[in-house]
């Protein structure tokens, strides 16, 4: 056991001279930003998703100049029309109406403005807190790590549902409310996967190697830690992206969220599931737009985690 | 390891009473749980009435302790609402649920690890790339459009399988598939990460260079060390399947499990089912994410607690 | 040869019988889909669309109503009304329970009672207030007082269902129900599926079809798929969009009225030509021929149909005129104060997306909305709330008693209990009517308060849905007001 396991302790993953298994580690994302921009040319996965992203978000900043029609601007006689390639479809609604005749195009345009504004801000607020609870805990062990993982678990057991509620219920419904709600039920998976780490960090020979020699936790959490998180973190992230974007829907869908006029993908996404038979664009376009979304990030995070990883980069460079 | 296991079901304890004193208190800051069970004509007496009955005027804390008393003896009271023992309604639809979420977690695992291996010995390939899309397709699909879908496509237009119900494997294909869906997605994605992190660190390059074959590095380093991550997501989808996330997908499919029992309860605010329910979550959370710790250990044994 | 050939016929005669017999067991048997589990099968205890829907098929009623609504008896033979406050029935002679009890004055009894005990506490207590009890007169007469004068006591029949006193007291009742009517109970597993048979012993001839599975399935397109996919001959609440999928569609005007309430009391809605604003400022029109797809038709400035007793068929519907909309702002001197709107989602046929299309076609008038579309349980406080009540509130109603006193007592009346609309005079003439007797007199007065009432703007007056059902082909049946399924009225081809 402890034989086929040698391998892994001998070397710390992040430093780059192996022969210093405890010096100071320049930290990656101080590199020079020319550096970085170098990187990102030589790397056209992450190139396109920067380019989407930054698309994405110009529409949102943007949505009142570019966008065809007030997207809250209704027309009963003209529900359901198809996209403009489609046969019935009209060149005056690219993607079509929704079920209340409103231009599909437009509300999904206006849309990007709440739902990355959520998806991000809910996004950076859980990652930050969930992986603070998982390293202290993970790190600290004992009684420490004990009193915040059952809380993880109090929460993971307590539905979600009804916290969102009773939260709405006393603060009202908003758009900050709804971060704070779903940020609430967020950050514990983060928390998780954070500690689940730094319980085998910890135990590395690097990090007892640090604590002989003297660090201060703070530094040797920061140092040694942390940059070998980033990687399963920046994934992590990515996938919570799609969900706190779809699960805005569901609460703003029961009230617990934006109110009308406004509008997000997902609930342009949650108004169109009964019409998913005769009207498949409604339900169909917002859900590409959120898989776009996720999928740009994605190449983006690609690159982030090359970039932290000197090893992953020094291939990139050299391949 | 024994004094562990003590000391853990100790705090386990501690977390099924704190999950159901909170539940308590929460919902007492709701609205007024007679109001959703009575027609919206009926009267004013009829609704004084009521919520004598329910017990509802008595103080907050003789209601607690009557709760907690009975609570202690495994007894959550009548459903408000179904007028029938909350406890067994929630147990008799328990297999149900464990049935279409471990075979959801079941599909998830068997297709996400072998891809996201694949996607990780050659990263940036076109494999890869496929298999990335793959993912992310999946973890960011919405699940009821998933599963029209399926429905429109087998049991409507092809007639295979069932649109809805339980009963026979072939009820289970589709429910199953579209829940497993984004579990899917999101442990191919960590499995791609992990290992691939893993390939990069010296120790392997050290040990393909003792001359031990590809295959066998592979899965006797890296994969064992990219474990931890996985381990926690997987445990981690598999408790959020278990606590109701399969709500949409049981609205779907009909499916009869805990899930839309539970929307239910919180939506009609119906305490002693939402307790029961609670109840049965929180002990399914305290098991999984011990079977976690535990699995920690065996994977990393330097890992002690 | 001639062995061979007997061989050969008693080979194809096992062959057909195996073919066919399971065919026929088949073809008399019938899936139905309903949108949930019921709560409950307590005939007694739920108010409740799903257990209705199974339990109207096992137990009866001492009235019912026929194709055309009108009040007709069941288990009753007849009944008359005695003096003000004393009903009398005489019930059938010779039917018994599925159990074996008789179906005699003291199971009928014995019900009433049930039904109003407060211990009880049924949520279909609102249906029978007024009564105080009933009592055994001899086996087949049953006595019944109410706390003052009831017209409409008849009509609270139809939705009493009659149980047997020995099971209905034995542990289990509400998961094992025992009626007189044409279905017997066969299980039930939760959130799967409740069998039912043809009751073969039934007094009114046993019904076509023999055995009925009801399923639970919650999804609109689910429920269409499976009747598409052939799994399922019958589902209920289609939504309209989605009918020229559906192999037979069947609908039928319905009881459900969707309507926005409006805060008379205070505040900027106190001026009646603001709340006749709203009125002419809505196409009511455009909402049913558009968002309901045709399936709904404009309410009539009333929450009635032709169908209520009450229903005034000279009152007409806001024509939808924008100009006068805002001519009358004009006059009152509105000036884009915001008027709060209150909704909810997901309870009610499209409401999110109606509440969407009022609040734009009032702001295209020159309103001012704030629209609010709540959680259920706050919604809820706020539906009931007595202080502070909001200026508009979105509510859905549907008055099965067939008679205007219930529709008036909890929306038009000052003192009813979900309503924000207070009108001494229309108040006047609801009380009065509840315990005049007189039939005409009573229409009449129902009519005046439907006239006022509409003039006063006390409602923004929408649309009355359709009901609509998909079948399959072999499936044959005509859809009720009321809108009961009745499994004894469906044949196959």
């Amino acid at each position: 056991m402890e034989e086929s396991l040698a391998p892994s302790v001998i070397i710390e993953p992040h430093t780059v001279d192996t022969s210093e298994a405890v010096t100071e580690l320049r930290h990656p994302f101080l590199r020079s930003l020319k550096e970085l921009a170098l990187d990102l040319l030589h790397d056209w996965v992450a190139m396109i998703g920067l380019i989407g992203l930054v698309v994405l978000l110009v529409m949102a900043v943007t949505a009142p100049h570019i966008s065809p029609y007030d997207p809250a601007k209704q027309s009963l006689r003209d529900r359901f029309v198809p996209p403009s390639w489609m046969e019935g479809g009209s060149p005056e609604h690219f993607l079509g109406t929704d079920s209340l005749g409103r231009d599909l195009f437009s509300r999904l345009i206006f849309g990007a403005r709440v739902s990355l504004t959520i998806g991000f801000i809910t996004l950076a607020v859980t990652a930050t807190f969930g992986t603070f609870i998982g390293v202290i805990s993970g790190y600290y062990g004992g009684t420490l790590d004990e009193i915040l993982m059952r809380w993880v678990d109090i929460q993971t057991a307590f539905p979600g549902l009804l916290v969102a509620i009773t939260i709405i219920a006393m603060i009202g419904p908003s758009v900050e409310n709804l971060i704070l709600v779903l940020a609430i039920n967020g950050w514990l998976i983060f928390a998780r996967i954070a500690r689940g780490m730094t319980l085998s960090l910890r135990e590395q020979v690097f990090v007892r190697a640090a604590r002989v020699a003297g660090c201060r936790d703070r530094r040797i959490i920061i140092v040694h830690i942390l940059p070998n998180l980033i990687s399963p973190l920046l994934t992590i992230s990515v996938m919570e992206l799609a969900r706190f974007i779809l699960a805005e829907a569901a609460l703003s869908y029961l009230g617990l969220g934006i109110q009308p006029p406004d509008s997000s993908w997902g609930l342009i996404l949650a108004q169109g599931r009964d019409y998913l038979v005769n009207a498949w664009w409604v339900v169909t376009f917002p859900g590409v737009v959120i898989a776009m979304t996720v999928l740009f990030i994605n190449m983006v995070a690609g690159w982030l985690r090359s970039v932290s990883d000197p090893h992953q980069r020094f291939k990139l460079r050299n391949s | 390891m024994s004094a562990y296991l003590a000391r853990r079901l100790f705090y386990s304890i501690a977390v099924v009473v704190g999950v159901s004193v909170a539940v308590f208190l929460i919902t007492h800051q709701l609205g007024d749980p007679v109001r959703m069970l009575l027609p919206l004509e009926a009267s004013e007496e009829q609704y004084q009435a009521a919520r004598q009955q329910l017990g509802f005027n008595d103080p907050i804390l003789v209601q607690f302790a009557r709760f907690s008393v009975d609570a202690v003896r495994g007894d959550f009271g009548d459903s408000l609402w179904m007028d029938a023992p909350a406890l067994p309604l929630v147990l008799e639809r328990l297999p149900a649920t464990f049935l279409l979420a471990g075979t959801s977690i079941i599909i998830a695992l068997v297709l996400a690890v072998p891809l996201g291996i694949i996607a990780a010995l050659k990263p940036r390939s076109l494999l890869d790339h496929v298999a990335s899309l793959t993912a992310l397709l999946g973890l960011s699909i919405a699940d009821f459009w998933l599963g029209l879908m399926l429905i429109f496509i087998f049991p409507v237009s092809l007639g295979l399988f069932y649109t809805s119900g339980y009963g026979t494997w072939e009820h289970l294909v589709l429910p199953a598939v579209t829940l497993a869906a984004r579990p899917l997605g999101r442990i191919s994605q960590i499995v791609r990460s992990s290992v691939l992190d893993e390939l990069d660190k010296n120790y392997v390059t050290a040990a393909r260079a003792r001359g031990l074959s590809e295959q066998a590095t592979l899965l006797g380093h890296a994969l064992r060390n990219a474990a931890i991550p996985i381990v926690t997501l997987t445990g981690f989808e598999l408790t959020r399947l278990l606590a109701g996330f399969t709500v949409v997908v049981e609205a779907v499919f009909g499916w009869p499990g805990v899930g839309l029992l539970a929307v239910d309860a919180i939506e009609r605010q119906d305490l002693p089912l939402l307790q029961a329910d609670v109840f049965v979550v929180a002990m399914i959370v305290v098991v999984i994410n011990l079977l976690i710790d535990l699995l920690y250990g065996a994977l990393d044994p330097r890992i002690r607690y | 040869m001639r062995k061979l050939a007997i061989l050969f016929s008693v080979i194809l005669a096992g062959a057909l019988l195996l073919t066919v017999s399971p065919l026929m067991a088949q073809d008399s048997s019938i899936t139905v889909a309903i949108g949930g589990d019921p709560t409950t099968l307590d005939p007694q205890a739920a108010d409740d669309g799903n257990e209705r829907a199974v339990n109207d098929n096992i137990y009866e009623t001492l009235l019912t109503r026929d194709a055309s609504m009108a009040l007709v008896p069941l288990l009753a033979e007849s009944y008359e009304q005695l003096d003000d406050t004393t009903w009398q029935f005489t019930l059938k002679s010779g039917i018994s329970f599925t159990n074996g009890e008789p179906m005699n004055a003291e199971a009928v009894a014995f019900s009433i009672n049930r039904n109003i005990d407060p211990e009880f506490n049924s949520e279909q207590l609102s249906f029978f207030e007024t009564i105080t009890g009933a009592s055994v007169v001899d086996e087949l007469t049953v006595s019944l007082t109410t706390n003052g004068p009831d017209p409409i006591l008849p009509a609270r029949m139809y939705w009493l269902k009659i149980v047997p006193p020995v099971a209905a007291q034995a542990e289990g009742f509400a998961e094992n129900p025992v009626g007189t009517g044409p279905y017997k109970f066969v299980s039930w597993a939760r959130g799967q599926q409740i069998e039912l048979e043809a009751n073969a012993e039934y007094w009114g001839g046993a019904p076509s079809i023999s055995r009925v599975v009801i399923r639970p399935i919650p999804e609109e397109s689910t429920r269409l798929a499976a009747l598409q996919a052939g799994e399922v001959d019958f589902v209920r609440d289609l939504i309209p969009e989605q009918i020229d999928q559906a192999p037979v569609v069947k609908h039928i005007p319905g009881l459900e009225f969707p309507i926005v309430r409006i805060n008379n009391k205070d505040g900027i809605l106190a001026d009646v030509r603001i709340r006749q604003a709203i009125n002419y400022a809505v196409d009511k029109e455009a909402i049913a021929e558009a968002l309901y797809a045709g399936y709904a038709v404009v309410a009539q400035g009333q929450v009635l149909n032709s169908s209520h007793f009450g229903f005034n068929p000279d009152v007409q519907a806001y024509p939808y005129d924008p100009d006068m909309a805002r001519q009358l702002l004009a006059e009152a001197g509105y000036n884009g104060e915001p008027i709060q709107f209150v909704g909810e989602a997901g309870r009610w046929l499209k409401d999110r997306e109606l509440i969407e299309v009022v609040a734009a076609m009032l702001t295209d008038a020159g309103f001012t909305v704030d629209v609010q579309i709540l959680e259920w349980s706050n919604y809820l406080d706020l539906l009931f709330a007595q202080e502070n009540q909001p200026a508009m509130i979105f509510v859905a109603h549907d008055n099965t008693l067939f008679d205007a006193d219930r529709t008036f007592s909890g929306y038009y009346s000052c003192e009813g209990r979900v309503s924000s609309y207070c009108n001494e005079e229309v108040t006047q003439l609801i009380n009065d009517g509840r315990t005049e007797t007189d039939g005409a007199v009573r229409e009449g007065m129902y009519h005046s308060v439907v006239e006022l009432s509409r003039e006063d703007g006390a409602f923004l007056f929408l649309v009355n849905l359709e009901n609509i059902y998909g079948l399959s082909e072999r499936l044959e049946w005509e859809p009720r007001q009321d809108g009961k399924i009745l499994f004894a009225q469906m044949t196959l081809k």
